[in-house]
């Protein structure tokens, strides 16, 4: 793909790597000279000096026949614009980077009217991503489709669960959650089970569903066998509030200790559910004081490198079962890697991650008509594909999923209407402007009307 | 250093050099010259090294200093065996010689040891003029084109080759600028041959002189050069072809994308054609004689000055007998030389517009001391980093070609001959003035000499700093200083 990044920072540059790597044609955008020179010398890319959020020069750089651009400099604004730019010149694609909460949260109004496919926002990701950490064992995968409002893990069913032997269709009343099994393997078997199959212990089983659902789901399942009740927090920053919403929203009861006296405050007045503590996370008398012996997660969350490594290492060293630092220096996050820390996370590579996933999907659909993502599971034999339903797919929207004669291994596994994950059951239908999920063992889906039984 | 890496570059540009030498011997074949063997030691000798071209080292990065170092020892290599051909084929005295010819043949200067080319085979004629057409637009920018090798960091190798003081890319992949670059240049080839062919010139002869034009070598396969053809046509279309071939080859890009308006508004192309059509005006003034006619005196100065400022160096006069003052005027257009980007050598024309801006801003400055003055060129400014770099290169420069003149005086020449001659070695024009005229040649030199003036040929096609940085001791030392 022909890909155009606007900023060449730490993430733009980490970002043109990778890209390279992968075989992208990539032109880099940055207002400073030297910068375009170093990854000019050592990346096979073309550098443009000049701002990236005018037009002349997106034109030069050749916006038209652009792909995707990613906007991704440290001021918001210009990035927005950047991607409005590009987007009226001709790219197809647009992602931006945008970090204040208050951009973020309404972006869904107006991103069609910018052109954005989509924003990452490395504070939010970020959150997510330890969020997700904090909620599995390190053993499962995880997989996000439909932009994050979808989960699939893999994990393996313990010998001793309420899920084994219970056919699928009994499945959700039996857990009292809606999640779906959309894939199985079996003895090194993949299939794609229909509602009577039975589950047994030591299969492998993909499960999708939202985020929060699928943790209970597992938790159900004895998959997690000690889910996390309580966390601390070090840091009251973007990345924690985000992250404590989240936390709360899953019964878990948070403790944020933030050393500002306005920010403490601040993040209390946001988060009426958690517990917030004005005082020094490096202050051992204060962990003690706050039971850090009894919190079953620490997460470093400050903006001192040192400082969430070392508190994250103490910790530890007082029993707490998952230690979680930020890191943003990455000469310091691979020495980082080798101490007793559960996870490091670095939010720029985190949302590095999630525009590379973008990419990746893009161009997997790339010849495929009008699938929006396209992500291979278990080994490749099995493909998730993400449709846009629009008034042209005529011939099943409206229609209940029971009714419909879809073609053979073929799941609708999810449908995701108006940012809310949905798993259909028997009388939902399909309608215009969800985004639908299939997994399906068929190849050669290019439009969601494929998955439809052909008329004999 | 990582040395395995540069041996492996190696490996691959003598694999590379062992293919470019089969068309020669297809021309062989073709002609049914038994002396076609002589290329077979050669390939057998290249094939064999370039097995260290096959595996791929583990660790694949590269720095500056490996690609200056490559690209240097990669033209060395090339022009040694490709000297082999000559040697084994009879046509030539000492081994110096035919180094001497080939070398000059890689780097497009075209200076010839040879009295008379006629009486060579075919398939040794092809040779020389194919190494024109090879070095014109670089080994490896070749080897970046076709080969499988997507190495980051591979800016290192085109930048070492590239002339121009920026060396940018057409495109983001480096593989996909290479391929541009190559695509333009064999197509703009191919269309000379067929007018040269349209205009008589038998088939053999019109790919040989096309090799020479495009590559701006001057490898001509007459012993009379282009003075062989007494055709306004062909004199036109060769002249008018080794402008282009002078070219920016960037700007041919740019046409064919649709952006033919940029391309014309180069500030390098507006001076370029300024400097070639005042030139063609004062040499036509300068040699004009009734004799000859004005027709026939425009055609020759349009064709010396475009064989000269391309540093081309095909000859349809003997302009060594000009007056003074056209001979002068030769002198000064063999030290700019044609755009940055295209086959020509020379200093290049945008660098003797960075140094003229720079020097007048300088004079500006004597006058107002606290003046803020910008450079600009093509509308934009010059980095001063630009500006340090074009002085330095312009001073490396004088020192290559004093360094040449001085070391050449301690044989029996003349002070002009022996100017000339490291001036046109320097530049990759070829023929000079007096004893290295147009219709002379190099071969009286001694072989030290000859030696002396392939190493400035080296310099002057890979831009100094290769060929002066394989010879520095800073090179190979391990601390970094």
């Amino acid at each position: 793909m022909q890909i155009m990044i606007v900023g060449c920072g730490k993430m733009g540059s980490t970002l043109a790597v990778q890209l390279v790597a992968e075989g992208h044609r990539v032109t880099v955008i940055d207002r400073s000279e030297s910068v375009i020179e170093q990854i000019s010398n050592t990346q096979d890319v073309i550098g443009y000096v000049g701002n990236g959020a005018v037009f002349s020069v997106l034109e030069e750089a050749g916006a038209k026949d652009a792909d995707l651009l990613l906007a991704v400099t440290t001021s918001d604004e210009i990035n927005l614009l950047s991607c409005l730019i590009a987007h009226k010149i001709g790219a197809k694609h647009t992602i931006a980077r945008v970090r204040d909460p208050e951009y973020a949260n309404n972006m869904y109004r107006i991103s069609e009217d910018l052109g954005l496919s989509m924003t990452v926002n490395p504070d939010r990701q970020a959150a997510e991503e330890i969020a997700r950490v904090l909620r599995f064992p390190a053993a499962t995968h995880i997989e996000l489709f439909a932009r994050g409002h979808v989960e699939l893990v893999t994990c393996r069913l313990p010998e001793k669960s309420i899920m084994n032997g219970v056919p699928l269709f009994e499945l959700p009343q039996k857990l009292g959650v809606k999640v779906l099994i959309c894939a199985v393997e079996r003895n090194g078997v993949f299939t794609i089970p229909s509602g009577g199959f039975t589950l047994a212990g030591g299969d492998v089983i993909y499960v999708t569903g939202a985020p929060r659902e699928v943790a209970k789901a597992l938790r159900k399942a004895g998959v997690i066998a000690n889910p996390i009740r309580s966390a601390i927090i070090g840091g009251g920053g973007r990345i924690s509030y985000y992250l404590a919403q989240e936390l709360v929203g899953s019964n878990i009861s948070v403790k944020i200790i933030e050393y500002s006296k306005d920010a403490a405050r601040n993040i209390a007045e946001l988060l009426p559910g958690a517990a917030v503590i004005n005082g020094d996370v490096t202050d051992h008398d204060l962990m003690q004081e706050e039971g850090i012996e009894r919190a079953d997660a620490f997460i470093g969350l400050t903006g001192l490198d040192e400082g969430n490594v070392l508190s994250a290492l103490y910790a530890k060293r007082h029993g707490v079962g998952k230690v979680i630092a930020k890191v943003n220096n990455e000469g310091l996050e691979s020495l980082v890697k080798e101490m007793a820390l559960d996870s490091v996370i670095s939010p720029k590579r985190v949302a590095t991650n999630v525009i590379l996933r973008y990419v990746r999907a893009r161009e997997a659909s790339a010849d495929h008509g009008r699938i929006r993502g396209l992500y291979k599971i278990a080994d490749g034999s099995i493909e998730v594909l993400e449709f846009n339903a629009s008034d042209e797919n005529k011939n099943l929207l409206n229609i209940p999923l029971k009714d419909l004669k879809t073609k053979k291994h073929l799941l609708i596994a999810c449908l995701v209407r108006n940012g809310k994950a949905i798993i259909p059951g028997g009388a939902d239908t399909i309608q215009a402007g969800d985004v639908v999920l299939v997994v399906t063992e068929q190849r050669r889906l290019n439009d969601l009307s494929d998955i439809m039984e052909e008329a004999r | 250093m990582n040395r395995r890496m540069v041996v492996f570059l190696l490996g691959r540009i003598l694999l590379l050099e062992a293919a470019l030498m089969l068309p020669s011997v297809l021309v062989g074949l073709i002609y049914r010259e038994a002396i076609t063997w002589c290329f077979l030691p050669a390939m057998g000798a290249l094939g064999l090294l370039g097995l260290f071209g096959i595996k791929k080292p583990k660790d694949t990065t590269i720095y500056a200093r490996e690609g200056f170092l490559t690209v240097a020892a990669a033209w060395v290599l090339m022009s040694l065996f490709g000297a082999v051909p000559f040697w084994l084929c009879g046509g030539f005295k000492t081994f110096w010689d035919c180094l001497f010819e080939i070398v000059s043949g890689f780097t497009t200067t075209g200076a010839s040891i040879l009295e008379t080319v006629e009486q060579l085979p075919h398939c040794i004629l092809f040779w020389r003029s194919f190494s024109h057409w090879v070095g014109g637009m670089g080994v490896l920018v070749f080897v970046l084109a076709v080969m499988p090798m997507s190495e980051e960091r591979s800016m290192h190798l085109m930048r070492a080759e590239v002339p121009g003081p920026v060396k940018g890319k057409l495109v983001p992949r480096m593989r996909d600028t290479a391929k541009i670059l190559y695509a333009v240049y064999t197509v703009l080839t191919v269309i000379l041959i067929i007018l040269l062919c349209a205009g008589g010139m038998p088939l053999f002869e019109s790919v040989c002189h096309a090799f020479g034009a495009a590559g701006t070598g001057g490898f001509s396969v007459k012993n009379a050069g282009i003075k062989a053809y007494d055709s306004t046509y062909i004199h036109v279309v060769l002249s008018t072809f080794m402008l282009l071939f002078g070219v920016n080859f960037s700007l041919y890009h740019l046409i064919l994308i649709g952006k033919w308006k940029n391309a014309v508004r180069s500030e390098e192309l507006r001076v370029y054609g300024g400097i070639v059509t005042a030139a063609v005006v004062l040499i036509t003034i300068n040699t004009f004689s009734a004799v000859k006619g004005f027709g026939l005196t425009l055609r020759d100065a349009y064709f010396q000055v475009s064989s000269i400022i391309t540093t081309t160096g095909y000859a349809t006069v003997n302009f060594d007998q000009w007056p003074g003052f056209s001979k002068m005027t030769l002198l000064l257009l063999m030290v700019f030389g044609a755009c940055a980007g295209s086959t020509g050598g020379g200093l290049k024309i945008s660098r003797v517009v960075i140094l003229f801006k720079a020097a007048r801003q300088e004079v500006r400055r004597m006058l107002h001391p606290r003046a803020v003055t910008v450079v600009r060129m093509e509308g934009k400014p010059v980095q001063s980093a630009l500006i340090r770099a074009t002085l330095t290169f312009f001073l490396l420069y004088i020192v290559c070609l004093a360094t040449g003149v001085f070391l050449l005086s301690l044989g029996q020449q003349d002070f002009l001959t022996n100017f000339t001659a490291t001036l046109a070695c320097l530049s990759n024009i070829g023929p000079g003035l007096a004893l290295v005229g147009p219709t002379e040649n190099y071969g009286f030199f001694n072989g030290a000499s000859k030696v002396l003036l392939s190493l400035e040929m080296l310099a002057g096609r890979l831009e100094l700093f290769p060929i002066i940085l394989l010879f520095s001791p800073l090179t190979y030392r391990h601390r970094s200083r």
